[in-house]
């Protein structure tokens, strides 16, 4: 098994606030196969409007394997632009323990066809760099992408 | 020698390995059904939900801010069932 495989399980609700709300309670299981496991679970509540604004919030007893509590907070906006093409931005806040540290993206979309297209830039608070997990605080990110 | 016929080869078993097989044929008969059973309500759990899901191709892999790639391409997919539109189920 590949050292980079991750394997998210989730289940919760999923039900309408209104008829352009809706509100979203997940427990997501974020799995790692391997001998180097260390697997966590993350609770989650989120609200989405008009299916173009959001936020969330996110806990977990031992985010990241750590054996520490994590939570975040995110939100996201989504604007189309033409019926094609559509430009995002969304960001949050995360805690390992007491340590926080802020990130953010913003990217634009292109639909051709059944596929979309994204280019996006992120940002993210220079310090976290301190649990060293990461060198870089800035980069792009071009994806392809398709549903079914 | 001409070919054992079954009765034969019957004839020589105890009536411990009668209740053996016996055993094995009641327990290869549970399992069938137990399978059977298993394979009726996951298929009426798949066909009852309605499955969404996508592929995706990126140039890194970014989790709140931070690549768990080390900047490397990463290879997703998705796929969620809703069921009674209000259960989801994911990975």
């Amino acid at each position: 098994m590949p050292d980079h495989v991750e394997l998210n399980l989730y289940t919760g609700f999923d039900f309408g606030c209104g008829s352009q709300c809706r509100i979203r309670v997940l427990a997501t299981g974020y799995e790692y196969p391997g001998p180097d496991a260390h697997n966590w679970v993350e609770t989650s509540a989120s609200i989405a409007l008009f299916e173009r604004i959001g936020a969330s919030f996110s806990w977990s007893p031992h985010g990241l394997g750590t054996g520490t509590s994590t939570h975040a907070a995110e939100a996201w906006l989504v604007q189309p632009l033409t019926r094609q093409t559509s430009v995002a931005i969304d960001g949050g806040e995360f805690w390992i323990g007491s340590n926080g540290y802020w990130y953010g993206r913003a990217g634009i979309s292109q639909r051709v066809d059944r596929w979309v297209f994204d280019l996006s830039h992120y940002w993210s608070d220079p310090k976290y760099r301190r649990f060293g997990i990461d060198d870089h605080s800035q980069r792009f990110v071009f994806s392809v992408s398709t549903a079914f | 020698m001409g070919p054992v016929r079954n009765h034969d080869r019957r004839s020589t078993r105890t009536p411990e390995a009668f209740a053996r097989a016996r055993a094995g044929v009641r327990l290869r008969r549970l399992a069938a059904a137990c399978g059977a059973t298993v394979l009726a309500l996951g298929s009426g759990f798949v066909a009852a939900a309605d499955w969404t899901g996508y592929g995706s191709i990126a140039s890194d892999y970014v989790f709140r801010g931070v690549s768990l790639l080390d900047s490397g391409p990463s290879f997703q997919g998705s796929v969620e069932g809703r069921f009674d539109d209000t259960f989801v189920v994911g990975a």
